[in-house]
């Protein structure tokens, strides 16, 4: 008897290390210790021993079987690891988990309007309301009621599309400035995006349709400290917090003092760079104290409320941000470079 | 304008470096554009803005140099002469445009090719040499601001200048060699017979000074900007001179000048002044005069500027002061005519000062009441985001557009929006619809292999009005390629359904349920699919397939879909308030019905006709499938309906759902003249 169960583990111990596959492994653990195997055949043999043999020999049985057991669930454990390991590492001929995808793609936004949302909440975030208005304007908020007169040569920067007599295109965003004036009460704090039009050849970096953003702040006691602090907090939100800003003196009709606004150039850090064109500066903005006969024009009293504003392209920034070299690209629309945005 | 560096070390010491000088003309107001180096000296090329025509000499940037440095500026030579009259007369009969008139007879001048500092000078910015006397004027322009003019006096007629309007019919070729037409609008200087130069502008190639020149009318003038501006504009022909001119030349410059160049003339081309000046002047010579708080710096800058610091800045731009009391008087020189109220002063001040020097502080915020957004605003936004999610791209188009391309487009209007000085006829109309633009861009795409062209825009469509115009917002859709890009779906193009589906689920999102579908004839469709879009019964935009014509135009080979819809009609039907419909808790049966009918009913009159039959009881009717084919009778199709049936009430019993849903099977059959399939 005893000899039988050393010939059972000696059979075990070699069928188990031959084999290779968890169907195996069940097929050895019913030879064994099913209800049929050899180890049940043992215990019927049992009968044939003697009173006191009997619970020696049924402690060896039983012993036996824990460490059948026992093995079999190393053994299940080792083949359970290689299955997995072969998974993994593409051993075992599974799932092809590299075909391509099977998309719902979603649409792009549009550069401009990526950047004219970004600009918007910036000063959304410091109290700004924002305004749209008309693109069609007259004659007299596109120049006259902005302190540009008929016949002066500071309108030939604002040279225009005209529909009629008295009706143009707009060719700045500023019109909304005394529209705004002219039916609200101070304090003003506007942002007005919006699309312009200026007879200009089309080439790489001038299109005769552009997108500004302006912006206007009235109440009593603003001061050019203060423009200077909104101006630095939103350059330095839009392009990283190192941005340093350089104030120019400069010339707008509808702004006094004037000033023209530089940023740290953001591609070399302000040492120099073809994107700066060596200076370490980018011009982003122009700005000013709202000109007292602006104010005037749009029912405000300039000996009480004073104020500043601002103005910016929209495309200079877009191309400045993604490196985008030729403006015509924005109207052209291959999807091939919208795509790549947002 | 091109300043040397070593020409402007002829009026003030500098002891900077270029760069550093650049610098200094930036902080000031002097935009350097960009620094050359010519041979030994360096061109410093700067924008000056319009209101400064002071900075455009070499004088005037001097000055701005001295006020910034505090260094003195250096005297420039001049030849004074009495104001006694030659043998010459000057009239001025057009008082309006020519203020003031200087003119100097200088005899026996020697005319050559010019050499030396002179030459130098002006090649060093560009400027070419002509001849010694040419040069001259030029030289003088460049260094006062003043435009000067030489005459070769014995080719004008009569001994006199006449500075009038031209009369009609009235000609002249100028020294460009150029044969030009003049009218009663534009100023001329005229001698006894005609016009010899165009006022301001140039001078005519009869009387130019060249080599055989023995004698000199030299003149030195003020002219009224916008006169010059609109004969230049007129003319088509604008130089050096009338550049200065529109800008306003300083009145008070204008004798100056004159000496300036007399000097020259008589040191290098060694003529003599015959006599004195010939000097007709109107102009008022009243100082300008503002009353300046200078705490009023302060207050308008938050910066602390001193008084003192306030007085020495202004008197350092040659303005002048007087004290009263606190308050002063600040005379303005004549050659700033830019400097009229308070606040140009704070500029002035603030600016040599140091824009720098302000510290920046963020204004008191103000809580508003309003949303920083209008609803049109926020609905926009939400209407982009629903589009890119349904996979659109969003484009933006051009807003002028030619005749040609709406034409192709089928959408030119019979009473179009007209540019009245386009630059090309391309970008003559302002767009009526979108489709043009949307073609064009569908088309450059199709042309570079773009599979699935899917793109949307929000922009505006113009029109005629009874007063002006009208501008009105929509949304444009197109659709173009296949409806899936990938191997496990089949590559199928899409269809009118598609579109039809973007729109639906804008109108769905934006809680609009009142909305329909109505056959209509619209020139660039394909007539049996086109429609307008409705809301509450109200045109709201159109939807359709673009004809093939149109397609052929601008070589797309490949169905394309478009709609448009009025934002503002979207979302003044949008549901503002959202309230919750309660889920219902009993369970749901589904039943299957297909029928067939004629082709030419629409699945709506069967979608119609449940729902009524079935009412609320119906909570969700699908079709799953639309056949025509062999199977059934010709011209006709089949429709199979999935109706989920559930109440609000109740579990619906077996018995109850069947009794309803042939009740719905019973009306399709008799109202739609249909048979079971």
């Amino acid at each position: 008897m005893q000899k039988k169960l050393i010939q059972i583990e000696k059979e075990f111990e070699q069928d188990i290390t031959e084999l290779s596959s968890r169907e195996t492994l069940e097929a050895v653990k019913i030879k064994f210790l099913g209800r049929k195997g050899s180890v049940a055949a043992v215990f019927k043999e049992m009968g044939q021993l003697s009173a006191e043999e009997k619970p020696l020999f049924g402690q060896k049985i039983n012993e036996l079987k824990d460490k059948l057991n026992q093995k079999i669930a190393e053994k299940e454990q080792e083949l359970e690891a290689r299955e997995k390991n072969d998974i993994l590492s593409g051993k075992a001929n599974a799932f092809d988990i590299s075909l391509p995808s099977v998309r719902k793609e979603i649409g792009s936004p549009h550069p401009l309007t990526i950047v004219m949302e970004e600009v918007c909440d910036l000063f959304v975030e410091m109290g700004f309301t924002i305004v749209e208005g008309p693109e069609i304007e007259t004659e007299y908020y596109n120049f006259e009621a902005l302190n540009i007169p008929l016949e002066h040569p500071s309108r030939e920067s604002f040279d225009t599309f005209y529909l009629t007599e008295k009706f143009l295109l707009r060719s700045h965003t500023s019109p909304v400035q005394v529209r705004v004036m002219e039916n609200s009460k101070p304090p003003v704090q506007i942002i007005v995006p919006g699309r312009v039009y200026r007879p200009d050849a089309v080439d790489a970096s001038h299109s005769y349709m552009f997108h500004q953003i302006e912006g206007l702040l009235v109440d009593k006691d603003i001061t050019f400290s203060h423009l200077k602090g909104v101006l630095s907090v939103f350059t330095k939100k839009l392009f990283g917090q190192s941005t340093q800003t350089r104030f120019r003196p400069s010339f707008f009709p509808f702004t006094e003092p004037s000033a023209e606004v530089d940023v740290s150039c953001f591609i070399c850090g302000g040492k120099g760079c073809g994107v700066c064109g060596q200076s370490g500066w980018i011009e982003i903005l122009g700005s000013g104290m709202v000109h007292p006969k602006v104010l005037t024009a749009g029912g405000i009293d300039s000996n009480i409320y004073s104020g500043f504003a601002f103005g910016m392209g929209v495309e200079r920034i877009a191309m400045l941000k993604y490196g985008i070299n030729d403006i015509r690209l924005f109207y052209d629309n291959d999807l091939r470079f919208t795509k790549q945005f947002g | 304008m091109k300043v040397s560096y070593q020409w402007l070390k002829d009026y003030i010491d500098i002891e900077h470096s270029v760069a550093e000088l650049a610098d200094m003309l930036c902080r000031a107001g002097l935009l350097v554009e960009s620094v050359e180096a010519v041979g030994d000296d360096s061109v410093l090329d700067i924008e000056i803005t319009s209101n400064r025509p002071d900075w455009l000499s070499m004088i005037g940037v001097a000055r701005e140099l001295a006020s910034i440095t505090g260094k003195t500026k250096k005297a420039v030579k001049i030849k004074q002469v009495k104001a006694q009259a030659p043998d010459f007369s000057i009239e001025i009969m057009a008082k309006d445009a020519c203020l003031r008139y200087v003119g100097k007879v200088i005899r026996n001048v020697s005319i050559k090719e010019s050499a030396g500092i002179l030459r130098k000078r002006l090649e060093t910015i560009g400027s070419r040499s002509v001849n010694n006397a040419a040069d001259i004027t030029n030289f003088c322009m460049f260094e006062t601001g003043q435009p000067l003019h030489a005459f070769d006096l014995d080719k004008l007629a009569g001994n006199k200048i006449i500075v009038r309007y031209a009369l009609k019919g009235e000609e002249i070729t100028t020294i460009d060699g150029v044969k030009r037409e003049l009218d009663p609008s534009i100023l001329v200087i005229a001698d006894a017979k005609k016009p010899v130069a165009i006022a301001g502008i140039m001078g005519g190639i009869d009387t130019e000074v060249g080599a055989g020149t023995k004698n000199v009318l030299l003149e030195s003038a003020y002219f009224d900007p916008v006169t010059i501006r609109r004969a230049s504009r007129k003319l088509g022909l604008s130089s050096e001179s009338n550049y200065r001119f529109e800008r306003k030349v300083d009145i008070e410059n204008v004798m100056f000048a004159s000496d300036r160049a007399a000097l020259l003339f008589e040191e290098i081309t060694k003529g003599r002044v015959d006599g004195g000046n010939i000097d007709v002047n109107f102009a008022n010579s009243r100082k300008k005069e503002i009353k300046f708080d200078p705490e009023y710096v302060s207050k308008r800058v938050g910066a602390a500027i001193s008084t003192d610091e306030v007085k020495r800045i202004l008197t350092g731009l040659d303005f002048s002061i007087s004290d009263q009391s606190g308050c002063l008087t600040v005379g303005v020189p004549s050659f700033r005519c830019d400097v009229n109220i308070p606040e140009d002063l704070v500029e002035e001040v603030v600016r040599i000062w140091g824009y720098d020097k302000i510290k920046p502080s963020m204004p008191p915020i103000k809580s508003h009441v309003e949303p920083a957004r209008s609803q049109q605003m926020e609905y926009k936004n939400r209407i982009r985001a629903y589009m890119q999610a349904l996979g659109l791209d969003e484009v933006v188009t051009y807003t002028l557009l030619g005749k040609k391309l709406l034409e192709n487009s089928k959408v030119f209007s019979e009473n179009p929006v007209e540019i009245r000085n386009p630059l090309s006829c391309e970008q003559a109309f302002m767009k009526g619809s979108m489709l043009a633009g949307f073609l064009k861009t569908i088309g450059i795409n199709f042309n570079r292999k773009v599979k699935a062209i899917n793109i949307f825009e929000i922009g505006k469509i113009y029109e005629k009005a009874d007063n002006g115009f009208n501008e009105t917002e929509v949304l444009a859709i197109a659709l173009c390629g296949n409806r899936y890009q990938n191997w496990q779906d089949h590559q199928k193009p899409v269809d009118f359904y598609d579109i039809k589906g973007v729109i639906e689920v804008l109108l769905c999102r934006l809680g609009i349920k009142d909305y329909s579908f109505r056959r209509v004839q619209f020139e660039a469709f394909e007539l049996d699919q086109s429609v307008d879009i409705l809301i509450a019964g109200e045109k709201a935009g159109q939807l359709g397939k673009i004809e093939k014509k149109v397609l052929k135009n601008f070589d797309i080979g490949q169905a394309v879909y478009f709609a448009q819809i009025s934002i503002e009609a979207c979302v003044k039907a949008a549901c503002k308030n959202v309230r919750f419909t309660p889920l219902i808790k009993y369970p749901s049966s589904f039943r299957d019905v297909a029928i067939v009918i004629k082709e030419s009913v629409p699945a709506e009159d069967a979608l119609n006709i449940i729902k009524e039959v079935a009412a609320e009881l119906a909570v969700n009717i699908q079709l799953f499938d639309l056949y025509q084919g062999d199977q059934v009778a010709e011209n006709c199709k089949s429709l199979a309906f999935s109706i989920e049936y559930q109440s609000k009430e109740k579990t619906l019993t077996d018995e109850e759902v069947t009794e309803l849903h042939s009740s719905v099977q019973q009306a399709l059959l008799t109202r739609l003249d249909a048979t079971l399939r």
